[in-house]
């Protein structure tokens, strides 16, 4: 077992935000991993393995969003998906 | 996620001139206030002094009684008794049937930057108008990751793993001619005493993600009908991939799913290839309606079940009625 996060808080960098083919790159991403990924931002938490639920968060450019992993690869997970976020979703 | 709400008193009177038919009579401010509860209060003994029981996050009601008899009083008087009953630091105050608020009342009003509003309805009808609003905004609130769907009028909440298919199931639903109410994220809330009601955000009303296709809009997909806004959740389905032991084969078991502290009735559904899960969900839902006309089909079954299990206890059969062995073969 290695310490490796599972949670954290992430800035938006791209300047689109989470856009809808951002969202769509990133629920397919999380789709990958069995554990259980949740998106929070302003008090509402979505699932980040459905594109309504990431869509909803509205989050622009500069915002922050609470990535949380729950599950088996919880670790990888929030890897991936930190990664993916701070990358700008491959935008920058 | 459950937050406990509170309203401001701009909140409260937004939107809602057909409703409420109130006007701010005020201009100093104080619409940030808060509210925190739904039961209003009228003033009635409050404006004699008796202030103990005046609670400032209640709205106010001031009526023809509580007028009428501030207009009795000698201006210091009433003037007097107001700061009193001002000084609980009120969220707002409304006059009902389009009453004129005497100068004293505004003045006080001003000087404690109290908002102040007036209806054109009866004390009766705004009390019950807003009481009910506030019960709405300040009902507690959760959001569920689900399908809620309108299944022969029974309202039916599918949960279960992401990618498990309650979205497919649920389009399968709205094929068969049931209605969408929300996918995905349901918004619940309790609706005294004990009624739990879900509806999608404004956002992501009447869509629909399946996956492979994208996003779907039900309504311009199958017509107006294929969606509502808003549903009782009257029944829970948990769509599983395990078929262990925590599936009630007798269907006596009584499960529910706690939401916001109401219990719902659960059923669990294991997954198997060549299931149709809408048709079985149908049947969840027929079969909910007969519990509701007080026709349990599994609490039959099994008093039936018992009834013949105590009766031969109780009669064991005679030697005369028994079978011959050589007649039998």
């Amino acid at each position: 077992m290695s310490d490796a996060p599972t949670s954290g808080t992430i800035e938006i960098v791209n300047d689109l935000g989470l856009h809808a083919r951002a969202a769509a790159k990133l629920v397919g991403l999380a789709n990958k991993f069995e554990s259980d990924i949740f998106l929070a931002r302003e008090g509402r938490e979505v699932n980040a393995k459905s594109i309504l639920g990431v869509l909803m968060l509205a989050c622009g450019k500069g915002s922050t969003v609470d990535v949380r992993a729950e599950g088996p690869d919880a670790e990888e997970a929030y890897a991936a998906v930190a990664k993916l976020i701070q990358e700008g979703f491959g935008e920058l | 996620m459950r937050s406990e709400r509170v309203v401001d008193v701009r909140t409260l009177f937004e939107d809602t001139d057909d409703y409420l038919q109130a006007a701010c009579l005020s201009d100093w401010g104080g619409l940030d206030r808060k509210i925190t509860r739904p039961r209003v209060q009228k003033a009635g003994l409050a404006l004699a002094g008796f202030t103990k029981h005046v609670y400032g996050d209640r709205l106010q009601v001031l009526g023809l009684t509580e007028i009428d008899y501030l207009m009795s009083l000698e201006s210091a008087v009433a003037r007097d008794v107001l700061e009193r009953y001002f000084a609980k630091r009120l969220s707002v105050v409304v006059l009902t049937r389009g009453l004129e608020p005497p100068d004293v009342l505004v003045e006080v009003a001003r000087g404690t930057r109290t908002p102040l509003f007036r209806t054109s309805l009866l004390s009766s009808t705004f009390i019950q108008r807003v009481t009910r609003r506030l019960e709405a905004l300040l009902a507690p609130r959760a959001s569920i990751h689900g399908v809620l769907v309108d299944v022969l009028g029974v309202g039916v909440l599918l949960i279960g793993r992401s990618g498990v298919g309650k979205s497919e199931a649920a389009l399968d639903l709205v094929l068969k001619g049931h209605r969408l109410v929300a996918d995905d994220i349901v918004e619940v809330t309790v609706r005294p005493p004990d009624a739990i009601w879900g509806e999608a955000t404004e956002f992501h009303q009447h869509h629909m993600e399946i996956r492979g296709m994208g996003i779907l809009n039900i309504t311009h997909l199958f017509g107006v009908a294929a969606c509502r806004d808003n549903k009782k959740i009257e029944v829970v389905v948990e769509l599983t991939e395990s078929d262990g032991e925590d599936v009630d084969r007798l269907g006596t078991e009584g499960r529910v799913f706690p939401i916001l502290g109401v219990d719902v009735p659960l059923v669990r559904i294991p997954l198997r290839p060549g299931r149709n899960i809408a048709s079985l969900i149908e049947v969840v839902a027929r079969n909910e309606l007969l519990k509701v006309r007080g026709h349990d089909s599994a609490r039959a079954f099994q008093a039936k079940v018992d009834a013949r299990g105590a009766g031969t206890e109780r009669v064991p059969p005679t030697p005369s009625q028994r079978i011959p062995l050589s007649e039998v073969e």
